[in-house]
C-alpha cells in the first residue's frame, strides 16, 4: 500500500512538474532551435563593471528565462580567449565584448555573426530599443560590406584628471594646453610629485599619443593614405610625450591606467592622465579619498583638443548555437533603460546620445561633460587589418621616449621604417 | 616464449605510449613546423599562403627579435645562476640544522611555488611601484630609493623580474636538491668529520658530487622553463620599458595574438625551441634518469 502511495506521488509531482515546466515563461528561455531551455556564454573583461553587469544580467534572466554564464577573464587575455575560441569553432561563446580595433580582424576572420535581420525584428528588441539613438559614428565601426556586426555599448576616451584643492593650494588653475600642462607638471615635478602618466609600454600610451598628434593637426597617414609617421605635427607631439614624461611621477614608465588612477585616487597625484571607463571610481566616497575634489577636462591639445575613441560592442558569434537569443540579449543590455542602469552604478558611458545629457546621470558624475567635451572631436585608433603593427610599433617608440632613451623625431623614424614592408 | 615473440608483446605494449607520444608532441611539432611556412591567422589555416623561410629570414633581421633573444639568454643565465646559488645554499644550510627547524623554515621558503606565476608577477607589480610598494620603502630608509629604477627604468627592469622569479622558484631547486641530499649515507659525513674536514672542504668534496646528477637535472628543469618565461614579464612589464624586458615568449604572443601572425610566432617558437636544445643537449645526457650507476 505504501508503495503504491509513493507511486502514485510520484506520478503526480512528474505531471506537476511537466504542466509546471510547459506553462511558465511561455516562449521564453526556449532555444532558437525550439529545444531546452537556453543558456548563453558571453565573453568579457573581469573588475567592477563586469560586477555590476553581473547583476543586471539577474533581470534579463527573470524576464526571459534564458541563463546568461558570464566568462570574465582579464582584460590582457580577453582577446586571445576570444579569438581561440572563436577560431576554433567551439560555439562556447555566444557573445563577445570586443574593442573597436579587434572589430575589422574579427569580421575578416568569420569570426562575428551579421545582425541586420534581428535589428529588424521586433520581437527580438526590448520596447525602448530605438536603434536610431545609437552614435551613428559607432555604428559605422561595427558595418562591412553594408553588414552590422554589433552593437556598440561602452565608450572610453582617455581625460586629464586634476586634483583642485591641490592645484588650488600652489596657487595653479587647470591646464589646457601642452605649455600649461608641462608647466604645472614641472611645478609639482619640482616639489616631489608630478603627473601621472600611463607610460608604461602597451595600448593606453599609445591612445594618448594619438590625441595628442590630432590635437596639433597631425596624423599617422598622409593625404594619399601613405605612413607619414615623422611630419613634424606629430614629431611636435612626441617631444611633448617626452618632455612630459622627464615630469612625471616616479614609476608612471611602469605604470597604465589602473595605476594613474590609483595614485590620483590615493591623493598622491595631483594631475594625471586615466580613462573615462575609471574615472567613476574617483567620485566612490567609499574608497576614494578624493571624491568630490576632482576637475575632469580634455587631453591638453597643441592646437584644440581631439580625444580619441575606444568603444567596446557586443557581438554575436559566428559559431553561436543561439544567435537570436544571444542578440536578444546584446539588444537588452545596449538599450536605454539597461544602460543608463549600468552609468548610474560606476559612471560607463553608454553609446546612447540620449543618455549623454541625461541629468541623472551628469549629476552623478561630474566628468561626463569633461569627456562630452572629448567626444565634439574624437576618433578611434586606424581600424585597417594592418593597424595593430602601428600600434605595436608606437608602443616600443613611446616607451623609449618616455625613459629618455630616443629622440622624438629618431624614435618615430624607426617606426616608419620598421613599418615600411607593411604599408607600402 | 621465445625471445623473438618476447620482443614482439614488448613492442606491442608500448604502442599506447607511442601512440600518445606522436599524437601529443610529434604531430604538434609537424603542424608547427609546416605552418611557421605559411602567411596565417588563426582559425584561417587553409587560406594561408605559402612564404617559406621568410619569417626564419625575418626573425634575424628583425632588432627587437634579436634583442629579445639576446634578453631571453640573460635573464636565463642570471636567474638560472642566482636560483641554483641560493637553492643549493639553503638546502645545504638547512640540513644542518635542527630537524624540527629546518622543516618549518622548509615549508615558509616553499609557500611561493603555490602560488601561480601571473599572481606572482602582481604581487611584484605592486612591490616595485615607487608609489606604493614596499621596495622603494624599504630602499627610501637606506636612501637609495632614489636610485633604483626598478620596473621603469631599462637598466633595471630586467634585474627586478630576476629578483621576482629567484623569489618564486629557488624553492622548487630547493626542495629537489634537499630529497637528493637525503639520499647522501650519513656515514660519508661522520668519515669526512673524524678524518677532520671542514664545512667547505665537506661540501665541495663530498655533498656536491654526490648530488650532482640532481642539480644537472635541477638545471636541467628549470634552465629550460626560465628560457621559455612568459607569465613574470607579460604581468610586470609587458616587455617594456622600450622593449627592455621582451622575451622570445612574449615577443611570438605579441606577434601572434595582438598582430595576428601566427606564420612568426611559430617561426620564433621553433627558434626557441632549437636554441633551447643546443643549449641544453649536453646536460640531457648527463641527467640523472639518463644513466644508471
Amino acid at each position: 500500500m505504501r508503495i503504491r502511495n509513493l507511486r502514485l506521488a510520484l506520478v503526480l509531482a512528474l505531471i506537476v512538474g511537466v504542466i509546471s515546466a510547459c506553462s511558465s515563461n511561455n516562449d521564453n528561455g526556449k532555444s532558437s532551435s525550439g529545444g531546452e531551455k537556453t543558456t548563453l556564454t558571453i565573453s568579457r573583461w573581469a573588475g567592477p563593471h563586469a560586477d555590476d553587469q553581473k547583476e543586471l544580467l539577474k533581470q534579463f534572466e527573470k524576464e526571459t528565462g534564458i541563463t546568461v554564464k558570464m566568462d570574465d577573464v582579464d582584460y590582457g587575455q580577453l582577446q586571445q580567449k576570444q579569438t581561440l575560441n572563436m577560431s576554433t569553432k567551439t560555439g562556447e561563446y555566444d557573445l563577445v565584448w570586443a574593442q573597436e580595433i579587434w572589430i575589422p580582424e574579427y569580421i575578416k576572420a568569420g569570426y562575428l555573426h551579421p545582425i541586420d535581420e534581428y535589428v529588424s525584428n521586433e520581437a527580438l528588441n526590448p520596447a525602448d530599443f530605438d536603434f536610431n539613438d545609437y552614435n551613428p559614428n559607432l555604428i559605422n565601426i561595427l558595418k562591412s560590406d553594408g553588414k552590422l556586426y554589433g552593437l556598440p555599448t561602452f565608450i572610453q576616451l582617455p581625460i586629464m584628471v586634476y586634483n583642485n584643492d591641490m592645484l588650488a593650494a600652489e596657487g595653479l588653475t587647470a591646464p589646457k594646453t601642452w605649455s600649461e600642462t608641462l608647466a604645472v607638471a614641472k611645478h609639482f615635478h619640482d616639489k616631489g610629485t608630478g603627473i601621472a602618466l600611463p607610460a608604461k609600454q602597451g595600448q593606453a600610451a599609445v591612445d594618448i599619443f594619438s590625441s595628442l598628434v590630432r590635437s596639433n593637426n597631425g596624423n599617422y597617414f598622409n593625404a594619399d593614405g601613405k605612413l607619414d609617421l615623422t611630419n613634424p605635427a606629430n614629431v611636435e607631439a612626441a617631444a611633448f610625450w617626452k618632455d612630459l614624461s622627464a615630469v612625471s611621477m616616479n614609476g608612471s614608465t611602469n605604470w597604465h591606467f589602473d595605476e594613474v588612477n590609483k595614485a590620483v585616487q590615493a591623493g598622491q597625484a595631483p594631475i594625471g592622465f586615466t580613462i573615462s571607463g575609471l574615472a567613476g571610481q574617483l567620485e566612490d566616497k567609499a574608497n576614494s579619498s578624493v571624491a568630490g575634489k576632482i576637475g575632469y577636462a580634455p587631453i591638453p591639445y597643441g592646437k584644440q583638443a581631439f580625444g580619441t575613441l575606444s568603444v567596446w560592442n557586443w557581438c554575436v558569434t559566428a559559431d553561436s548555437k543561439h544567435p537570436e537569443e544571444a542578440y536578444r540579449l546584446a539588444a537588452w543590455l545596449t538599450s536605454k533603460s539597461t544602460e543608463k542602469q549600468m552609468s548610474l552604478k560606476d559612471g560607463q558611458i553608454a553609446a546612447r546620445q540620449s543618455l549623454f545629457t541625461d541629468a541623472d546621470l551628469v549629476k552623478q558624475f561630474p566628468f561626463f561633460p569633461a569627456v562630452g567635451e572629448s567626444l565634439k572631436q574624437a576618433d578611434t585608433q586606424p581600424l585597417t587589418a594592418d593597424a595593430p603593427k602601428l600600434m605595436e610599433a608606437l608602443q616600443t617608440a613611446l616607451s623609449a621616449l618616455a625613459v629618455g632613451n630616443t629622440e622624438p623625431k629618431a624614435a618615430l623614424e624607426k617606426s616608419q621604417q620598421a613599418l615600411a614592408s607593411v604599408f607600402k | 616464449m621465445t625471445r623473438s615473440n618476447r620482443s614482439y608483446l614488448a613492442g606491442f605494449l608500448v604502442l599506447p605510449a607511442v601512440a600518445v607520444v606522436v599524437l601529443a608532441m610529434i604531430v604538434p611539432l609537424g603542424y608547427a613546423i609546416v605552418m611557421s611556412l605559411f602567411d596565417f591567422q588563426i582559425g584561417h589555416e587553409a587560406s594561408g599562403e605559402f612564404v617559406g623561410l621568410h619569417y626564419y629570414i625575418a626573425f634575424f633581421q628583425d632588432d627587437v627579435a634579436l634583442h629579445s633573444l639576446l634578453t631571453t639568454l640573460l635573464f636565463t643565465f642570471v636567474a638560472l645562476a642566482l636560483e641554483l646559488g641560493l637553492g643549493i645554499g639553503i638546502a645545504v644550510l638547512l640540513t644542518e640544522m635542527p630537524k624540527r627547524l629546518s622543516k618549518l623554515l622548509r615549508a615558509i621558503y616553499s609557500m611561493p611555488l603555490l602560488i601561480s606565476p601571473i599572481i606572482i608577477g602582481l604581487i611584484w607589480r605592486y612591490l616595485y611601484d615607487p608609489t606604493f610598494g614596499l621596495v622603494y620603502q624599504w630602499l627610501g630608509q637606506l636612501g637609495l630609493a632614489d636610485e633604483f629604477g626598478g620596473l621603469a627604468k631599462p637598466a633595471s627592469a630586467l634585474f627586478s623580474i630576476i629578483v621576482a622569479d629567484v623569489w618564486q622558484t629557488t624553492p622548487f631547486i630547493l626542495l629537489v636538491v634537499t630529497s637528493g641530499l637525503s639520499t647522501i649515507p650519513h656515514e660519508v659525513y661522520e668519515a669526512s668529520r673524524i678524518d677532520g674536514a671542514g664545512f667547505l672542504r665537506t661540501l665541495f668534496k663530498i655533498t656536491l658530487p654526490m648530488i650532482g646528477k640532481v642539480i644537472v637535472l635541477v638545471t636541467l628543469i628549470r634552465g629550460t622553463d626560465a628560457f621559455r618565461v612568459f607569465d613574470i614579464i607579460f604581468a610586470l612589464t609587458n616587455g617594456g620599458p622600450a622593449n627592455s624586458t621582451m622575451s622570445l615568449s612574449i615577443f611570438a604572443f605579441k606577434k601572434g595574438f595582438e598582430q595576428y601572425e601566427m606564420g612568426y610566432a611559430m617561426a620564433i617558437s621553433l627558434i626557441t625551441m632549437l636554441i633551447l636544445i643546443l643549449l641544453f643537449a649536453p646536460l640531457v645526457k648527463r641527467s640523472a634518469f639518463m644513466t644508471r650507476d
